[in-house]
């Protein structure tokens, strides 16, 4: 299946975004907006993703996935406070390597970043336990 | 998307809103359509409204520090987002949290 148009401009987009040196300031800036630094730039803060953790129940028992992550937030996020594996999916490459990186270095129980559309998962059914996507369809 | 709009109204709606969102139902509904059951939605817009200021806010006291790393990027992150706080205060554009469970096998 081909990507639609604006799939293909959303990628562009996001990878352009991701490919953005880092900056101290916007560190800073999503510190003061979100309430944390995970590579964040939509709407969901860390009290929200709070929100989502609980109503989900996640545990070091359960596997998360992270439709249209970025650069891993709130996955990464997620996994880090519940001790849940994650996977992560997105198309713009440059985002998921960064969200691997920074996996690498939380010592989440990462199982990997996937690049794959939310519409074309290469999953089987019943591969997880909770599903997250935020700021993707806002 | 507010339910509800007119269309012209909802045609702005959508250039101001996420690109991937064009649907004039609401997703609890479409989830429920899907097969998801349990499906339960919290409205976050008040949130969503102060988020999307605080965007604006940080990104108009730093420019100065912004405009080297980001360019015209910065005009154009910040011209969005005036639109979209502005869709968001005439209460065009809102945002939820859906939370559904997948039907059993």
């Amino acid at each position: 299946m081909k990507s639609s148009k604006s799939e293909r401009a959303a990628h562009a987009d996001f990878a352009h975004r991701y490919s953005v040196a880092h900056a101290p300031v916007l560190d800073e800036i999503e510190r003061r907006v979100i309430g944390d630094v995970w590579g964040a730039n939509g709407f969901t803060t860390a009290a929200q993703a709070d929100i989502l953790a609980e109503s989900l129940g996640l545990t070091s028992e359960k596997r998360l996935l992270d439709l249209g992550t970025g650069r891993g937030w709130p996955g990464l996020y997620l996994a880090k406070q519940s001790g849940c594996e994650i996977v992560l999916t997105d198309l713009p490459v440059e985002g998921l390597g960064i969200a691997a990186r920074r996996g690498s270095r939380e010592h989440v129980r990462s199982l990997g970043a996937v690049v794959s559309s939310a519409a074309r998962l290469p999953f089987r059914p019943s591969s997880f336990d909770a599903i997250v996507h935020t700021d993707v369809l806002c | 998307m507010a339910p509800g709009l007119s269309k012209s109204d909802h045609r702005i709606a959508v250039r101001r809103g996420p690109r991937a969102v064009r649907t004039t139902r609401p997703v609890g509904v479409l989830m429920e359509a899907a097969g998801f059951v349990d499906v339960e939605v919290t409205d976050f817009t008040d949130d969503f409204l102060r988020v999307a200021k605080a965007w604006e806010r940080e990104f108009a006291i730093h420019e100065q520090a912004l405009r080297p790393i980001l360019g015209d990027e910065w005009d154009e992150r910040q011209t969005d987002r005036r639109g979209m706080i502005d869709a968001i205060d005439r209460g065009w554009l809102r945002r939820i949290l859906v939370t559904a469970a997948a039907p059993a096998e």
